[in-house]
């Protein structure tokens, strides 16, 4: 910590306060940045980016109940807290200071409102929109394009004796059509396997990572899951290194589950259509019979 | 209907004085006006140039901003970069003839900032920062105001509205003119030849010197706390010095301040026992500041406002604080409630006394720490309990909070004296001081 300093010095990855912390103190970040992380079950998944000059960690202090996320710095990063009893104090005194709060909260709701509305439109055009699993894909792709800075995306589907993937969709700069993936093979068979989502921003590095003529660097891959069943696996990648952020991830996991239930209802109804024809046929043969 | 007296679009602020209390002014002033609706100009006369090393760029105090500022400024957005913090403190060393302690904040953050309110000291060596009153200055003109390095020296009524001239020339006629010039300029004059009942404030000097070490030796010696001195001399009712990059700016407060006090205070055996060496101390800078101490009675009236060191302030202490809350409160009355001499009255004098009656509540405080430095008992009986309460983990930390927020000025005088009537505290400091009494004696030196 340089002379000049105030607050308190985090180092990166270090955390500020823990999700179930008890606290009465807010933040008000000096320098550096500090990211809102929330646990689930495919990690921490982070929801926001505070950045300097913002307050923080201001939701305690007013409903008095336990964090509600984490706070780890992102980088180097300093903080300046303000407690309870004194920020209270001094808005007491002057309740204009509550003006910067409140301008932080409205932020904040306005952008999840945005979220909330771009979410649900996807979902919605992506659910209702679309009979077959061919057009889905495609939409699928384009809209992740548009949302997701990616060379490469593709949608991998099980097939039907449910042991491989193979790429349903692609697109990108050479999308690569045939490769196929055994369960729990390479990095898309293993999101396959768990359905947990990976997001990989040096994929060489890991041992799952199998490389093809493409010279992939980045990796994210997200399960399509419908209930307890994992159809497949959407796949974004990149010839850059750090290309993927946690933003993306939240981004992409978002849209992926609203089009694992589309998938799903195209491959029911599909099924049900082939049924139907087969029923059709069955019956016009015994009529001729 | 509106009053005449309220500013509208278009209306025109000039402020006399662009240090903190002229920018925290335009700061709030624009933010308010925004926030209202309101297009309003507002032209900082200020010829200084806060970038010069010195005492030409400096508007000469201590430098030091408390931890309630830096906190209440972060929660208006304004929060200080590295750049402008010299140090970050995070300690207060009280200093004896009978012995020091060390009193830690609370939250062991740094929570009180050094900085240099001009380009720094004259002659500066070693790293690059900027100006506290620059960056203000800075600030204000990001928000919206004009900045006009040009010295007012009369303004006079035109059909009840004020005229700012320099040298003679017609600058601007102003919607409202605040004057928030410091003691040790000219301008107090302008404002008294207004002839609306101004008249400056009675002041007393004080002593500010800036002494260049490396980075380690200040490391070493001094830290990141501010060192205070409590010794029984004559003249020199209080001391403290002040770590800040690779100087150390020392402040002394007592009567019959000279240049030679400066060198009486280092040659004093405490103060030269917590110094690098014991060699004689030639200051980089040094300067003879004048400082509030009874404020004027009558600070206001239709279209003009004084604020600031140039109004009311705090005691000793804390003079960007009340820089601050002076400044906001003049800026919210002015967009708020209008110009005129009654909307003063009603709001801003609100603030304004509020600090006059809290520096009587300081001036108790300052008589009663004088008794203590003149008397070895109570001075090693608040010396025990402090540092009884430091060594312990946990529990209210009652003396060392009250003297936190004294030396430091981070809450009002009155609170810092309500606290002292507590039972316990009392109960303790009784029990520490019977306990001293054997060691016995007291008496002023010299």
């Amino acid at each position: 910590m340089k002379n000049g300093e105030l607050g308190k010095a985090l180092a990166n990855g270090e955390y500020l306060f823990r999700e179930g912390d008890q606290s009465e103190v807010m933040y008000v970040v000096q320098e550096g940045k500090i990211g809102i992380t929330k646990s689930s079950d495919q990690g921490d998944i982070t929801i926001a980016t505070i950045n300097a000059g913002e307050v923080f960690g201001e939701m305690s202090l007013f409903d008095k109940m336990a964090r509600s996320a984490s706070a780890v710095a992102d980088g180097d990063a300093r903080v300046l807290s303000i407690d309870r009893k004194k920020l209270f104090t001094t808005i007491s005194k002057d309740p204009t200071l509550a003006f910067k709060i409140i301008e932080t909260l409205s932020k904040r709701v306005r952008v999840l409102d945005e979220e909330i509305i771009a979410i649900n439109k996807n979902k919605s055009a992506v659910v209702q929109s679309f009979f077959t699993v061919d057009q889905i894909c495609d939409f699928v792709l384009t809209t992740l394009s548009d949302i997701v800075h990616a060379d490469n995306t593709s949608i991998m589907l099980a097939d039907t004796d449910g042991k491989t993937l193979s790429i349903k969709s692609a697109k990108g700069l050479q999308a690569e059509n045939k490769m196929l993936f055994e369960k729990g093979g390479g990095i898309a068979g293993s999101v396959f396997e768990t359905g947990r989502a990976v997001i990989m921003n040096r994929a060489e590095a890991d041992m799952r990572f199998q490389p093809g003529e493409l010279q992939i660097k980045a990796i994210l891959c997200v399960p399509l899951a419908y209930r307890d069943e994992i159809l497949g696996v959407v796949n974004l990648s990149s010839t850059s290194e750090d290309m993927f952020t946690s933003d993306d991830l939240l981004k992409v996991q978002s849209f992926a589950s609203g089009a694992a239930i589309a998938i799903q209802n195209a491959l029911c109804c599909s099924a049900l259509m082939n049924a139907t024809d087969s029923a059709v046929q069955h019956a016009t043969m015994m009529n001729r019979g | 209907m509106h009053s005449p007296l309220t500013l509208e679009d278009g209306a025109r602020i000039a402020v006399v004085g662009g240090g903190p209390t002229g920018t925290f002014f335009s700061i709030f002033a624009l933010k308010m006006a925004r926030m209202m609706g309101k297009e309003i100009t507002v032209t900082i006369f200020e010829p200084k140039d806060f970038t010069r090393e010195g005492p030409a760029g400096c508007n000469r105090c201590g430098g030091l901003i408390s931890e309630i500022l830096i906190q209440t400024l972060a929660l208006e957005g304004i929060v200080l970069p590295g750049s402008v913090v010299q140090k970050g403190i995070d300690s207060f060393m009280l200093h004896t003839d009978h012995g020091s302690t060390l009193i830690q904040t609370p939250s062991h953050e740094r929570t009180i900032a050094t900085v240099y309110r001009g380009g720094g000291p004259r002659g500066k060596t070693g790293e690059e920062k900027e100006s506290f009153d620059q960056y203000l200055l800075d600030r204000a003109i990001h928000e919206g105001a004009l900045h006009e390095p040009v010295k007012i020296d009369r303004i006079q009524y035109a059909n009840k509205q004020p005229v700012l001239f320099s040298r003679n020339t017609e600058i601007m006629h102003a919607d409202l003119v605040v004057g928030a010039f410091g003691l040790n300029s000219t301008t107090a004059e302008v404002f008294e030849d207004m002839e609306f009942g101004y008249t400056r404030p009675k002041t007393t000097t004080g002593a500010v010197a800036e002494f260049f070490f490396d980075h380690e030796t200040i490391a070493t010696h001094f830290g990141h706390s501010i060192h205070s001195f409590l010794l029984p001399y004559k003249n020199i009712r209080l001391g403290a010095i002040i770590p800040k990059g690779n100087y150390v700016t020392a402040c002394i407060l007592g009567t019959d301040i000279r240049k030679k006090t400066v060198d009486d205070f280092f040659s004093l055996p405490t103060v030269r026992n917590i110094m690098p060496d014991r060699g004689i101390y030639d200051p980089g800078c040094f300067c003879l500041p004048k400082l509030n101490v009874a404020a004027p009675r009558t600070a206001f009236d239709d279209r003009v406002v004084v604020c600031g060191d140039a109004g009311s302030t705090r005691l000793y202490k804390d003079g960007l604080g009340a820089a601050y809350y002076m400044g906001k409160a003049a800026a919210n009355t002015a967009i708020l409630h209008g110009v005129h001499r009654q909307a003063f009255r009603d709001n801003f004098y609100t603030t304004y006394r509020n600090t006059v009656v809290d520096n009587f509540f300081g001036k108790y405080l300052f008589l009663v720490t004088d008794i203590y430095r003149r008397n070895k008992v109570l001075l090693k009986g608040m010396l025990s309990v402090i540092q009884n309460e430091q060594g312990r983990a946990g529990g209210k930390k009652l003396m060392s909070s009250m003297i936190w927020d004294m030396f430091t000025g981070n809450k009002k005088f009155k609170e810092v004296v309500l606290s002292a009537f507590d039972c316990r505290l009392l109960l303790g400091l009784c029990k520490h001081c019977i306990t001293n009494m054997t060691c016995g004696g007291n008496g002023e030196k010299r």
